[in-house]
Order: structure tokens, then C-alpha cells, then sequence
């Protein structure tokens, strides 16, 4: 989860130690459409490869983009 | 004002699957018209409209105008905070609310949901006021103190959407899909307002999130969608998730409200297929599109837009002189002028001069009358099309306990284009970090104005006369973190 929650503070330019464990993704003040897809452009530089449509769309909790940073 | 009910075209909600077919908007328009016209709506009266994006919503609005009322459309999202602001300043006859709405005690004002069918109506009431009378409000910043509200009269909307419809065509306009909120100029005048009063075929499809993107192709698809418009951080997400539709419907597509690079230009025309893609200039202070053009053949140039929709452009060179062709600020003469800030003749002196409203906008006029555009000579910040005004975020700032002096300013964003940075001093002993200050920001300005990129510094850089200056505090921020 450690990279998984850098990432996120990253692109929310939040601090890490406030992301829970089971952070649903739409709670967090500031979520967008346009963060989210800070997110995936993020996630996708660190994987270096692109995430399919539906993966982009179920991205919805912090343990989502740690497995996606897993599946590298 | 008399507006031509008869004449008015079909609006469907793409999510609800509700279609409001013209007999029906136009008898919900003369019943709210009755119900509100208790409230002392009439011509000149302030209305504030906080929902939108609906069918519901253009029938409250053509309600209002049936009265000759002026209807100020406001973003729903607004704070409780900057919904009061907006109404002690306008002090409307009333306000109008969709059925989700909470709150609004303690504004003074009557809240009406004028939905409710069983908030009856009666008589409906004859038509009132005059083409000269003030139509629309849009505010452009200051709704946490300090409003600057554009005021348009009915005759610069009717010469908008008039023009609109001569340059883009009725069969264009058929089935026209809008995305966009309906509470600024490109939205609710070019998006719907124009396909409406032409009596086309209008589809409310509103938000500008990864599913709405990932399906657009599908909506155009389903709804044989003709003309849509939109904002090039949408594109960003379209391009990334959605395939191109398959219809073949698709005539022509309008992008605006920031600047479009010629390589997102072309990657759109390519999804938009047989769809020409035209890129838009427009302000808040003149309705909406006043130029543009489709993509050359031979592909755009940095900033190209198109020549002028009516009435003329010239550029303010550095001597202050109009010219007609070159260099400088771009200033505008159009039939869809506003008629000025509201209650603030101070601002409108300072921008409409002579006749010409001068846009703030650094750009060229070329030849062939085509325009270009290089930057803003301000620092209004555009996230995604949303314009920020970056004097009310230092004002809010310097609102906090916490903070001695604060300086806003747009910071680059692959996405969005641009995002709110700040630079911000705090007193001394101050035990207060950036994530508090954001939340203390997001309980009071709406979401797209709260910075998203905190420095917090020892000390605000001035220039050599010990004035601040944001090119400065933005240069030296960027340099901290960029």
C-alpha cells in the first residue's frame, strides 16, 4: 500500500499519513475526473503500460491502484 | 418578453431518458411563469436560478423571461457561503432551486422549486418588458465577496444565438448534445440556448466525468447526435477512454473555453470522423462564440482560431492605437456585447471603451481577418475551461487567522491546462499547514477555485517598487517545486 498511497498524496498534493488503508477514492475532497486521471497517467508511467478502459473506470479505492502497481 | 414558445425545439435527458417535447415545455414555461409571477417578477427584478442542466432549468429560465425578468444563473455547486454573497448582492425576487436543494434559510429571499407541479400555477400572465431590458446574469468571479456579475439584455442574446444559427445552420443544429454546465455563456448560450430557440433537438447530457467521456461516442450514437461543444480537458478524457462513434451523424463539434494545441485539434477531427471540429473564441462578455473556424487543411498553427461570428475585431497595439490587422490585445465590437457589470459601472468603464470591449486577451488578427490568440494580459486562471480569478483566492487567504498575505496563480497541468497554485505567508507561531488551509478554502469557494498547489513562504517576492507581482511569485514558486 506504501506506493499506492505516495502515488495518490502525489496527485492530490495531499499528505500520505492522512490516506487510510480503505480510502474509497470519490471520498476524498478535491476527487475528480480530472484528478482520477492524474491518477491513471501516474499509475500508468509507473507500470509503463497503458490501462485498459474498464480498469480506468473501476479504479474506485487506494487498494486498486496498489494492485495495479503490483500487476507491473 | 414575448419569446416564440411555439418555436422552440425538444429537450431529452440522456441519463433520465425524460423527454420534454416542445407542447410540454411550453405550457410548463407559462405555468411556472404564473406561479412565480406572485413573487414580483417583472422586468428589471433579478431572479438567481441555482440548479441546472435539466429541462426543468429552461423552464424556469424562460419563465423568468416571460416576465421580462433577468435570470442570474448560477453554478448549483456554490457554497451556502457564496450563494449568500450572490444574493445579498443581487437581492433577486426570488430563488430558484431544483428538488435536490437544501437550505437557503436565513437568505430573505422566497426558495421556490418551481418542478413541483402541485405548486400550481393559474393564469398565465401576459408577457412583459422589452428587448433592452436585462436578460442574463453570469458571474465571473467574486462570489465570496466582490461579485462581478455580466449582465447581457435580450437583444444581445437573440443577436448571439441569431448569429450562432446563421453560422453554423439549422440542419447542423438538429440534434445538438450538450455536456457542459449551463451556467456560463459557452454552455447555456452556445451548447443549448441556440439549438432551443432554432427548434432543435436538444439532449442534456451534463458532467464531464471518466464514464460520461468513456460513453460520449455511444450518446452520439444512440441519439444521432449532429453538434455537440465542449472544453479540451474533456477531449483529454474522451481520447484516453472513448472509441469514436459509428453513426456517421456526427456534422460538426466545437471546442472552446482554453486553449486548443493543434496536435489535440487534429487527434479530435480524427475521432470525430466525417464531424468537422471547430475551434471557438468566445467571453462571457460577449454571450459566447464570436469566432472561429474548422481545421485547415493543412493543419492549425499555435492558437489559430477563425475569423469573427458578426460585428468586428482590431488589436490594441502597444501605443494604445486599434488597428485592424497585427499584434496587441484583442478588442471586440459585437452585436452580443453585454450591457455591463451589474450594479458595477466602475468595472465596465474599464473594459468597454468607446464602443470596443477591450478582452484582455493578447493575440493577432492576420490578413485574411483571421484571429489568433497568444495568451491573457491578466492571470485569470483556466482550469478546464472554468476561469478562476486569482485576486479572489488572495482575498479569501487573507481572510484565514492563520495567513498574513497570500498570492494565487495558475500553475501548468497536463490535464486541465491549468490549476490554482498559492503562495501563502503565515504569521509566525502559525500551526496551520497547506492541507488545512485547502479545507478551510473547499468549505467556501466552489470546488475548480480551490488551490490545488500550496508553497507556503517566508516571504512574498516584490517587484523593485515593493509591489507584488504574480509573474514574480509565480516564477519563483515554480522554480521551489515545479
Amino acid at each position: 500500500m506504501t506506493g499506492a498511497r505516495r502515488l495518490l498524496a502525489q496527485a492530490l498534493e495531499i499528505d500520505e499519513d492522512g490516506i487510510a488503508d480503505d480510502t474509497v477514492l470519490e471520498s476524498l475532497k478535491g476527487w475528480d475526473s480530472i484528478v482520477h486521471l492524474r491518477v491513471v497517467l501516474a499509475i500508468e508511467s509507473a507500470i509503463g503500460a497503458e490501462l485498459p478502459t474498464e480498469e480506468i473506470l473501476d479504479l474506485k479505492a487506494l487498494e486498486d491502484i496498489a494492485r495495479l502497481l503490483d500487476s507491473k | 418578453m414575448r419569446l416564440d414558445l411555439d418555436s422552440l425545439g425538444t429537450i431529452t435527458e440522456v441519463r433520465t431518458g425524460e423527454v420534454w417535447p416542445a407542447p410540454r415545455l411550453a405550457a410548463d414555461v407559462l405555468r411556472r411563469a404564473a406561479l412565480i409571477s406572485r413573487h414580483g417578477v417583472g422586468p428589471g427584478r433579478p431572479v438567481l436560478i441555482a440548479h441546472g442542466g435539466s429541462a426543468s432549468f429552461f423552464a424556469d429560465l424562460l419563465a423568468v423571461w416571460h416576465l421580462g425578468g433577468c435570470a442570474a444563473c448560477v453554478n448549483p455547486a456554490l457554497t451556502p457561503g457564496e450563494l449568500e454573497v450572490l444574493t445579498g448582492f443581487l437581492a433577486p425576487a426570488l430563488l430558484l432551486v431544483g428538488p435536490d436543494f437544501a437550505g437557503g434559510e436565513g437568505l430573505g429571499v422566497p426558495v421556490v422549486s418551481s418542478a413541483d407541479e402541485k405548486a400550481g400555477g393559474g393564469e398565465p400572465p401576459e408577457a412583459a418588458g422589452g428587448l433592452d431590458d436585462p436578460a442574463l446574469i453570469l458571474f465571473t468571479s467574486g462570489t465570496t465577496g466582490d461579485p462581478k456579475g455580466v449582465e447581457h439584455g435580450f437583444r444581445s442574446l437573440l443577436a448571439r444565438t441569431a448569429l450562432n444559427r446563421r453560422f453554423i445552420g439549422d440542419e447542423t443544429l438538429a440534434r445538438t448534445l450538450c455536456v457542459l454546465p449551463t451556467h456560463f455563456g459557452h454552455g447555456l448560450i452556445g451548447n443549448c440556448l441556440t439549438p432551443l430557440l432554432a427548434g432543435g433537438h436538444l439532449h442534456l447530457a451534463p458532467g464531464t466525468g471518466l464514464r460520461e467521456a468513456a460513453e460520449l461516442a455511444a450518446a452520439i450514437d444512440d441519439h444521432g447526435i449532429t453538434f455537440l461543444s465542449s472544453v479540451p480537458t474533456l477531449w483529454k478524457l474522451v481520447l484516453k477512454l472513448g472509441k469514436p462513434p459509428a453513426g456517421g451523424t456526427l456534422r460538426r463539434v466545437h471546442v472552446g473555453s482554453a486553449p486548443l494545441s493543434p496536435e489535440a485539434w487534429q487527434r479530435i477531427a480524427d475521432w470525430a470522423g466525417a464531424g468537422e471540429v471547430w475551434n471557438m473564441y468566445g467571453i462571457t462578455e460577449t454571450a459566447n462564440w464570436i469566432a472561429g473556424g474548422p481545421l485547415p487543411r493543412a493543419g492549425a498553427g499555435a492558437g489559430q482560431i477563425g475569423p469573427m461570428w458578426g460585428g468586428a475585431a482590431a488589436v490594441r497595439d502597444a501605443k494604445g492605437e486599434l488597428r485592424r490587422r497585427g499584434k496587441g490585445e484583442i478588442v471586440v465590437q459585437t452585436p452580443s456585447l453585454m450591457s455591463g457589470y451589474h450594479k458595477r459601472p466602475d468595472l465596465t468603464a474599464e473594459v468597454l471603451r468607446a464602443g470596443w470591449y477591450h478582452t484582455g486577451d493578447a493575440g493577432r488578427i492576420d490578413d485574411d481577418g483571421v484571429l489568433w490568440l497568444t495568451g491573457r494580459r491578466d492571470h485569470v486562471i483556466n482550469r478546464a475551461g472554468l476561469k478562476i480569478h486569482p485576486e479572489e483566492i488572495d482575498l479569501l487567504l487573507e481572510r484565514h487567522p492563520a495567513v498574513l498575505e497570500a498570492c494565487a496563480f495558475a500553475v501548468p497541468d497536463e490535464i486541465s491546462g491549468e490549476i490554482v497554485g498559492v503562495a501563502a505567508r503565515l504569521a509566525d507561531g502559525a500551526d496551520c499547514g497547506a492541507e488545512a488551509l485547502r479545507a478551510w478554502c473547499g468549505e467556501r469557494i466552489r470546488r475548480e477555485s480551490v488551490p490545488e498547489k500550496w508553497f507556503l513562504v517566508d516571504k512574498i517576492p516584490r517587484t523593485s517598487t515593493g509591489k507584488v507581482s504574480r509573474n514574480k511569485v509565480r516564477a519563483s514558486c515554480l522554480k521551489q517545486k515545479p
